[in-house]
């Protein structure tokens, strides 16, 4: 018998790894058998048995890694050898999946013509270069990179309009196509419900609670954070609102937006009339009489939004989790008269939006990095005053850091910091869960909660901290398991991101009364 | 350069107390042995292998827990030198510190068999049989004691040399479980011998399998204590026979200390004593799989070990 063998000195491969180098080395043409083990005593016996053991084998150690191949008849095994050992370049993928890293679009193509998305997430500088690229290829792009100049987007997104095209982004952070999740998309079930969105979390709220309710999504399109304003026209969202309109998969079309620029959201509403499919709308802010001028649905509230998208939809309806005006007065009785202020903290833009608006819109004054109103606007090292509430993913408090939905260690000094001041009647906060979200967001930021009831009660004050999670039990980790944790630490766990708003508006309600 | 000064400080979550106390007592420089997406290989100043594990896996023998998501993208490359002191593991390479203070320590829990009936010890072999028989990986051990090795090893058939390994493990083992039925030391000392290094992976099947069955023979009050002492010598004295980190692994499970998942999937099984066996198997169903989920078939084959470790924990107590 024909043997070739090679040695990788001090070569490591996960156990998964090599299974999978294994599997594949024996599939390749002219390989009659391929062996790829730790060269261990033992493992040298058994081809010793089957009169495989050269002496280059022989002298391997523990730490060296055998790749041995016994070619077909005819085949040579000087040539296949170096085939098996591209697989070890590769590196064979984790847990068993079909990925495979390439360094360019291109040679990605050239193994599967059968791709048509690339998820773009290198610096920005860089992304729009690679967009281009990945467009005139064919694909549809997701472009997770942000600090893209808004002339590239619109530049790509005509592009990517007029070769039919999805061009979703630049910094657009979640999305759902036939079934897969992608950046931060979470686990949720398959339906008939269609979400195009234009801001990330708001896109993940609307999903996660269309599940809770009993329905699924169909696709999930994000635009980026950019799309809907003046500048780019809403290019991605119509485009998106087409592509639903055309999807069998799609019943119930739900869109999803921060307040956005008043022409753009006209563009759009006039689109929701041709969709021919039901179209709820729920711009923060929006008008109701423009989107029911347009013929479609409006919702006041990303709950608002996923009940009527589920209603709308042939699933089965379960009844949606309202605010418990029991829980609420029990809160405020624990809350001295000083106590009149709410501090939202959150990692997730438009979560802090709604619960910002939830405010805003019953006449409160708020202080906010977000705000539109340069009267009320905050900086990251400005302290907070009245009603403050914080998206910590805006880029001045990443600043070169992961986004609090990957890294939420970054709020949690302001946690503490919040505590100490004694007008604070509530801390509100989001947990955010998904694909790409940090594995444990409860566990990481229950010390600094621990630490602010610590002070607040040496202080002879209660301190409320109202949580919201954002995911399903499908989720890893699962919804269930980061509500307990955060509850056993004696926090308001509520069930959505309008909930919570409906929650803080409560507490400021109190101090507006005083 | 300062620990201090590091641009990448990485927090460490969980720390395994004898390391600790190793860090305490022997700082010194080490070197990157081998890295991975969810852990890092580092052979430390003592000559100890240890491991800087992603905060997804679980706490584990020398090892360490920090928020990291993925150890491949930090920059640290095997061969880099590593400093180890009580305050952290520092990187210079990588311009990156693992930051220790404030780290929980971890400590290997310990089952006594003693407060455990021969009918509940029955009772959790039957359960956990079941569940490895429907949801095992087959390729490693279980292919071994499979009837039809082919059918595990996908259309095609197995190669030779998985045949080969498939009869070693198979032969091995079943030497291993006889020589500890009859107590005989110096044959579990040779059986043990057959299975150490045996099977492809970084952590071979044999290796696997023993550290399942000494998992069990290490806890209090097992009739496997012979077993364990035979184990304990063997591992001792071959360590050139495995890979560095198989063997690292192993010489801890003799002493009771695997990986936090194996020791929850362990006090499970006894948890519930007055379930039958298929009440006790839903209630496993969800550690079971957890501890299924290590490596490709380490998981079936760990189970494995500790499944013929109860078997024969049974078996000597009724013969007593």
């Amino acid at each position: 018998m024909s043997v070739t063998a090679v040695i990788r000195k001090n070569s490591y491969f996960d156990s998964v790894s090599l299974m999978s180098i294994s599997t594949k080395a024996n599939g390749i043409d002219g390989v009659d058998q391929a062996f790829v083990a730790m060269a261990t005593e033992m493992n040298k016996a058994v081809l010793e048995n089957l009169g495989l053991l050269s002496d280059e084998l022989k002298a391997a150690t523990t730490s060296d890694l055998m790749i041995v191949v016994v070619p077909s008849e005819g085949a040579d095994g000087d040539e296949l050898v170096p085939l098996v050992e591209e697989l070890l370049v590769r590196k064979a993928p984790a847990a068993g999946s079909a990925e495979v890293s390439h360094r360019t679009i291109a040679s990605a193509l050239e193994e599967d013509a059968d791709i048509n998305l690339a998820v773009i997430a290198v610096n920005g500088a860089f992304a729009a270069r690679e967009a281009r690229k990945a467009l005139d290829a064919g694909l549809n792009v997701m472009m997770f990179s942000d600090n893209v100049a808004v002339e590239d987007e619109i530049a790509l997104k005509n592009l990517a309009h007029d070769n039919g095209l999805l061009m979703m982004g630049p910094d657009c952070g979640t999305a759902i196509l036939n079934g897969v999740a992608l950046c931060f998309g979470n686990a949720v079930r398959p339906g008939t419900v269609g979400i195009v969105a234009a801001s990330g979390t708001g896109s993940q709220e609307v999903s996660v609670q269309v599940h809770a309710l009993g329905g699924g999504v169909s696709q999930l399109i994000g635009t980026g954070g950019r799309d809907l304003s003046a500048e780019v026209g809403g290019v991605m969202m119509i485009d998106g609102i087409r592509a639903l309109a055309a999807d069998p998969g799609t019943e119930v079309i739900v869109l999803v937006s921060k307040p956005p620029a008043a022409e753009t959201e006209a563009k759009v509403l006039a689109e929701v009339a041709n969709a021919g499919k039901p179209v709820v709308v729920y711009f923060i802010g929006g008008s109701r009489d423009a989107v029911l001028a347009a013929g479609g649905h409006f919702a006041a509230s990303s709950a608002d939004a996923a009940r009527q998208a589920v209603e709308l939809s042939s699933a089965a309806a379960s009844a949606p989790e309202t605010l418990d005006a029991g829980q609420v007065d029990a809160v405020l009785a624990r809350l001295t008269p000083e106590q009149v202020n709410v501090r939202g903290l959150f990692c997730g833009g438009t979560l802090c939006d709604e619960s910002m608006y939830a405010l805003l819109n019953d006449g409160h004054e708020v202080f906010s990095n977000i705000q539109k109103n340069p009267a009320f606007q905050i900086g990251a090292a400005d302290s907070s005053r009245g009603h403050t509430f914080l998206d910590f993913g805006d880029d001045e408090f990443t600043n070169g850091r992961p986004h609090p939905m990957i890294d939420p260690s970054n709020r949690l000094a302001r946690i503490v910091e919040e505590a100490k001041d004694p007008s604070v009647a509530a801390l509100v906060m989001d947990f955010v869960l998904g694909f790409g979200a940090h594995e444990d967001p409860a566990g990481v930021t229950l010390p600094a909660i621990r630490e602010a009831q610590r002070i607040a009660q040496e202080d002879g004050r209660h301190l409320e901290i109202i949580a919201y999670v954002l995911g399903t039990e499908l989720d890893t980790p699962g919804l269930d398991a980061q509500r307990k944790a955060l509850a056993g630490a004696g926090v308001t766990v509520t069930s959505s991101s309008t909930v919570t708003g409906e929650f803080a508006r409560a507490i400021a309600r109190k101090g507006a009364a005083a | 350069m300062a620990a201090s000064s590091k641009s990448n400080c990485i927090p460490a979550v969980s720390i395994d107390s004898a390391l600790v106390t190793a860090l305490r007592e022997t700082p010194g420089t080490g070197k990157v042995y081998s890295v991975f997406e969810r852990a890092i290989n580092i052979l430390a100043p003592w000559g100890q292998l240890v491991t800087l594990a992603a905060r997804r896996l679980d706490d584990a023998p020398w090892t360490i827990r920090a928020e990291v998501r993925d150890w491949s993208s930090t920059g640290i490359q095997a061969g880099d030198p590593a400093d180890f002191s009580a305050r952290g593991i520092s990187f210079d390479s990588a311009d990156t510190l693992v930051l220790l203070p404030g780290a929980r320590e971890w400590f290997a829990k310990r089952i006594p068999l003693a407060d455990i009936t021969t009918a509940e010890l029955a009772s959790g072999a039957t359960a956990l049989g079941g569940l490895l028989e429907a949801h095992g990986v087959r390729g490693g051990i279980l292919a071994a004691s499979a009837a039809d090795d082919a059918a595990s090893a996908g259309a095609s058939g197995p190669t030779a040399f998985d045949a080969g390994i498939a009869q070693g493990l198979r032969a091995a083992r079943e030497a291993l479980e006889t020589a500890v039925r009859a107590g005989d030391s110096a044959a579990i000392g040779e059986a043990a011998l057959q299975l150490l290094g045996l099977g492809s992976g970084l952590t071979p099947a044999g290796d696997d399998f023993l550290c399942g069955l000494a998992l069990l023979a290490a806890q209090p009050g097992s009739r496997l204590g012979a077993a364990r002492g035979a184990l304990a010598a063997v591992v001792a004295q071959h360590a050139d026979r495995t890979t560095l980190l198989s063997w690292t692994t192993l010489r801890e499970a003799v002493d009771g200390r695997v990986r936090e998942s194996l020791l929850e999937l362990l006090n499970q099984l006894f948890r519930r004593r007055a379930e039958d066996p298929a009440g006790l198997a839903r209630h496993l169903r969800a550690p079971v799989d957890r501890a299924l989920g290590i490596g490709h078939t380490s998981g079936t084959d760990i189970l494995s070990g500790l499944l013929a470790g109860l078997r024969l924990e049974t078996e000597l107590r009724g013969s007593m």
